[in-house]
């Protein structure tokens, strides 16, 4: 079978074209529709501290301190969730290896809902991603050990004792609510639907610094993660120490699907669904996967984002209901397209 | 160039290897034969250091594998492995050109190298075909590619490891595969070690042969030597007819 592939520059050109576009439109449109010009202005202004935008004060804080962070939180969330799902993927050599479906997202959850409802308000922020990332650690070793096989990873060892770590966590985050202050409690459900809401520029800036480094880290590994696709042993024979590349991408995969956990909840299969479709487009090669899919994640998420805001309006959807509606489908399509290698 | 000196390793109180010192000089096509279960693997996990020894050591180049930096040992020996399997749909010019991980070179000179390779071992026309969709002789060859561009930059003589290389092959390919190992010895000096099935492809192709039966390496010699009715009997249980074809060669029915 003969495969055709893009040239990267200029899918990567088509996806920074999007990404652009959906920027534009997530910051002027909205249940208040505002003029492009004047809205970038304005966050020109928020910058620069000029006032040259002509938009009403009300206005400008829609734009400035609502859309904006909302916009930049999207795009990071959705990238640093399709590199995730796309080195997840690699590490358990399986195409159906999902932060959200082996259930690492799930036992993130699961630490930041004790950190929300154990712990006093003004401690609960600052710790919440890091009782987070213990959650997504233990869980990703735990499933880890559970697939492993001498065959290799079992697929389906790995489906179901996700759905079983999913559905343990979530008991105990049902629990935790049971149990909850009243404050606790809207911070929990806000936060488990899986929402932009809560955009602020303080985790705009932890999005951002997460990103940069674990994605700094990703692609020094993008050619140990070829190699480990034609096998573990044979990438041992290619001079690769296999368990310290395992143990270094299960940590930087728990930081990152951590951090995006505390930020906005669980949004679910983008780290699922982003690296197939760019696996269709430019092939499995990790060293043009991992760029192209953060692009593809920010440009989905922002996609997503803005229909969620605009389908209902002025209502609006939890983006996590956004994704999880396409993401599900795409799913079962995958498990047809697998069926014989996971029986 | 590979030196194992009367190694011993025991998993479980149970013996899977046990050797005398056994030598393998570059251009030589050394295979090693057993039974079932006998620990030919084992032998390629020592020196590939997937286990370690708990006496004894494996030199290689002169120098203790476990000694060597994982990077320049892979740059100098490597192996075919007998599984297929690769995840993703990666083409077969990528795959061969996953051999240039332990390499140190400038992304412009992996287009020639991986081509050059892949005409050796006549996989070219398969380049941008998906590396699961070739047969089983076609991905053993791309392998071997990739193996080639892992040792492109070795010291000296690289050492090719294959284990069981032909256990899923046709009589065609299983020929073709080992002849294009064979070649390798006679021209680039290369240095082979074959853990074997088919006797009569370690007869036809090898210039030494180490015999292990429960562990332990219980006859080396050359295949016309020690090929025999009866040692084949000893630990196989089934007494072949050796038919003489001329000085070097024969078969076993």
């Amino acid at each position: 079978m003969t495969v055709r592939r893009y040239s990267y520059h200029q899918v990567s050109v088509v996806l920074l074209v999007l990404l652009m576009v959906g920027m534009f439109l997530s910051i002027t449109k909205g249940p208040m529709s505002l003029p492009m010009g004047q809205s970038l202005l304005a966050i020109w202004d928020g910058i620069w501290g000029s006032e040259l935008n002509q938009l009403a004060e009300y206005q400008q804080v829609v734009v400035v301190d609502l859309r904006l962070p909302r916009t930049l939180l999207a795009m990071l969330v959705g990238a640093l969730m399709a590199v995730s799902g796309a080195v997840t993927q690699g590490l358990f050599r399986n195409p159906l290896a999902d932060p959200g479906i082996i259930g690492i997202s799930m036992g993130a959850a699961l630490g930041a809902a004790f950190s929300i409802v154990l712990l006093p308000v003004f401690l609960a922020s600052l710790v919440t991603p890091v009782a987070a990332f213990f959650g997504a650690l233990v869980t990703t070793l735990f499933m880890y050990k559970m697939a492993q096989s001498p065959a290799g990873t079992s697929v389906l060892i790995l489906l179901l004792a996700g759905v079983a770590m999913t559905a343990f966590s979530g008991a105990i985050i049902g629990f935790l609510t049971y149990i909850a202050d009243e404050q606790s409690l809207r911070d929990l459900t806000l936060w488990n639907m899986g929402t932009l809401n809560g955009a602020t520029f303080i985790w705009v800036g932890l999005l951002a610094i997460t990103f940069v480094v674990v994605f700094y880290f990703y692609l020094r590994d993008a050619n140990s993660l070829n190699a480990l696709a034609i096998g573990e042993p044979e990438a041992r024979h290619l001079g690769i120490d296999v368990e310290k590349l395992k143990m270094r991408l299960i940590i930087l995969t728990a930081i990152g699907v951590a951090v995006c956990v505390s930020a906005t909840g669980i949004i679910g299969f983008l780290g699922l669904v982003v690296p197939h479709l760019v696996r269709l487009v430019i092939g499995p090669d990790h060293r043009l996967l991992l760029p192209l899919s953060a692009l593809t994640g920010a440009v989905l998420l922002l996609i997503a984002d803005i229909s969620a805001r605009l389908l209902m309006a002025p209502a609006e959807l939890p983006v996590g209901l956004m994704t999880t509606l396409f993401g599900a489908p795409f799913f079962a399509m995958l498990i047809i397209q697998q069926r014989k290698q996971l029986f | 160039m590979l030196a194992i000196d009367q190694i011993n390793f025991k998993l479980n109180g149970k013996t899977l290897a046990e050797t005398p010192r056994l030598n393998l000089t570059s251009g030589q096509f050394i295979s090693v034969l057993g039974p079932n279960g006998a620990g030919k693997s084992s032998l390629v996990k020592l020196i590939t250091q997937e286990w370690k020894p708990q006496t004894g050591q494996i030199l290689f180049q002169g120098k203790d594998v476990a000694a060597w930096n994982k990077t320049q040992l892979a740059r100098n020996l490597g192996v075919l492995p007998q599984a297929n399997r690769v995840e993703f749909p990666f083409t077969a010019f990528e795959v061969a050109s996953i051999g240039t991980t332990p390499l140190s070179i400038s992304k412009k000179e992996i287009p020639d190298l991986v081509k050059i390779n892949m005409l050796k071992t006549d996989t070219w026309h398969l380049k941008d075909q998906t590396f699961s969709s070739l047969s089983g002789g076609e991905k053993q060859r791309v392998q071997l590619a990739r193996v080639l561009i892992q040792l492109s930059q070795a010291n000296a003589q690289p050492l090719l490891l294959l284990d069981e290389p032909t256990s899923a092959q046709d009589l065609g390919h299983q020929h073709h595969i080992l002849k294009l190992v064979r070649d390798l010895c006679i021209n680039a000096d290369f240095g082979v070690l074959a853990v074997l099935h088919d006797l009569n492809l370690a007869g036809r192709y090898s210039d030494y042969c180490w015999v292990i039966n429960q562990g332990k390496t219980v006859m080396t010699g050359k295949p016309e030597d020690i090929l025999t009715p009866t040692l084949i009997e000893q630990y196989w249980h089934y007494r072949p007819q050796r038919i003489e074809h001329d000085q070097h060669s024969f078969a076993l029915l």
